[in-house]
């Protein structure tokens, strides 16, 4: 792979990563690529942290109303923090009793002397375990912040997951199949419809991973004329993916003559030029 | 450009004092929490706006956020970011885990438009002078900014910073494939930062 590939590629993972939306296997890939800790490679990250930051600045200038602060400052009221002022007891208390009374002023006495040395050396300890404290508090934070990314791609999967059924699943939902032709003779593909919500879900499976400046193009045949339907890659031949076509151009698909994938330069032709990797017709 | 880096400046320019008062805050300083919201009050909520598309909701945020500073201003680490940062952060986070959440979506009665990525730039009423100068040229800026990007590119920023779409789903709902996405994700974030940097000399 050629070293601007390499470059792009990084540069891609750096952007999903600073804007948020990196799922957990490119959280991963970028943890990799920075462990040779490469100045540059660092810098161009820090470079586009830097950069999504300023995104806030793009939102439309909006005041809100004057009742949030007082709501602010009321639910504050009700929170109390676990840490409290340390209280310190006053050394010149006149009312002391016994022989706390009657000792000299003028020479602190030798047990004030312990308990300030036992209370230093208690300060010590204190700050060292808080330190480490503080430091197991950063640890669970990431730990914490890394499960809410991976809960919220686990919701968006589930999101997808049901819209995909929601076509599957309608009382009259039906699909066209598609087999591989020589290109691929082992790959296959379904067109599920839903006539109701009139929702399409393209299936794919066996077609080879697309050469980068190209893409599958999906074409549905009606009265001898194609029709693009959408354009797609494929990123894993051995599994299955799902393609959801928002704008699915026919609302019946029964009634078309054929539907067919082909191989076209990036980001798909009016009419198709290339090689045809799957063929189906309604009633096959 | 001389104007954008102005305006930039401007608004990060008050780290220090932010700093210190998220340090009186920690110390249960009232007056510093309200300080710091006058300050930030219209960044956050117009972002808030932005992504939730809903006054009530994003006031709700809005009030959520503060009192998370509230509580969280002691472990206020001021070497992993700014407080900008901090409470953009933050606020994103809120926004996108609450338009995430299954009941808020019920809530919305009707969907945006998913093609509709393009903001609407809106001057609040104003009534400070300089502050309503400074909405008025943020605007400005932001709108110079933004026609510099390619649409395919800001189209993509846009769904994923204030929508809070992740690439698949960005594929899934506008029918571009998924390397095209992360392309033009790339493509998109550097042109901004090309122009931020001033390198751009058609502003």
């Amino acid at each position: 792979m050629s070293s601007q590939i390499l470059n792009d590629r990084f540069e891609e993972l750096c952007a999903a990563y600073v804007l948020g939306v990196a799922e957990k296997a490119e959280i991963e890939e970028l943890k990799k690529e920075l462990e040779s800790r490469d100045p540059d490679k660092l810098a161009r990250l820090s470079e586009m942290h830097r950069t999504a930051q300023h995104l806030p600045l793009f939102a439309p200038t909006l005041d809100a109303s004057d009742q949030v602060l007082p709501k602010v400052l009321e639910s504050i009221k009700s929170i109390k923090r676990e840490k409290q002022p340390i209280p310190i007891s006053s050394t010149s208390d006149s009312k002391k009793s016994g022989s706390e009374a009657s000792a000299p002023s003028t020479q602190t006495p030798s047990w004030l002397r312990a308990a300030a040395v036992l209370l230093m050396v208690s300060t010590l300890i204190l700050a060292y375990l808080a330190t480490n404290l503080n430091q197991e508090v950063d640890t669970l934070e990431t730990v914490v912040e890394n499960q809410r990314l991976e809960l919220m791609n686990l919701q968006q999967r589930v999101e997808v997951a049901e819209r995909y059924l929601d076509v599957i699943s309608g009382r009259n939902s039906y699909f066209v199949g598609m087999d591989g032709l020589d290109p691929s003779p082992g790959g296959f593909g379904r067109i599920f419809f839903n006539p109701e919500t009139q929702a399409a879900l393209l299936q794919i499976n066996g077609l080879p991973v697309n050469p980068s400046d190209k893409d599958y193009q999906l074409w549905v045949i009606r009265d001898g004329v194609p029709i693009s339907a959408g354009i797609f890659s494929v990123a894993d031949p051995d599994s299955s993916q799902y393609f959801e076509l928002p704008r699915f151009v026919d609302s019946d698909l029964a009634q078309v003559d054929a539907v067919a994938v082909t191989l076209e330069p990036e980001g798909g032709m009016p009419q198709p030029t290339g090689d045809m990797f799957l063929l189906g017709t309604p009633s096959s | 450009m001389f104007i954008i880096l102005a305006i930039l400046k401007k608004l990060t320019a008050n780290t220090e004092r932010e700093a210190q008062l998220i340090s009186k805050i920690s110390k249960e300083d009232e007056a510093a929490l309200s300080e710091l919201y006058q300050l930030y009050q219209r960044l956050l909520f117009s972002l808030c706006y932005s992504i939730l598309k809903n006054k009530e909701d994003a006031e709700e945020v809005l009030q959520e956020v503060f009192i998370q500073v509230w509580e969280k201003a002691p472990y206020y680490n001021r070497d992993k970011g700014t407080p900008y940062a901090w409470l953009t952060t933050m606020t994103r986070n809120r926004c996108i885990d609450r338009i995430r959440s299954k009941a808020y979506k019920k809530s919305q009665i009707t969907d945006h438009d998913d093609n509709d990525v393009i903001l609407p730039f809106i001057v609040s009423n104003e009534h400070d002078p300089f502050s309503a100068t400074l909405a008025q040229e943020r605007t400005s800026m932001v709108q110079k900014v933004l026609n510099l990007i390619p649409d395919e590119q800001r189209d993509v920023l846009t769904f994923a910073y204030f929508e809070g779409y992740s690439q698949s789903e960005i594929s899934d709902k506008t029918g571009i494939p998924l390397g095209t996405v992360k392309s033009r994700m790339r493509q998109g974030l550097l042109k901004l930062q090309q122009l931020l940097e001033g390198r751009e000399d058609s502003i």
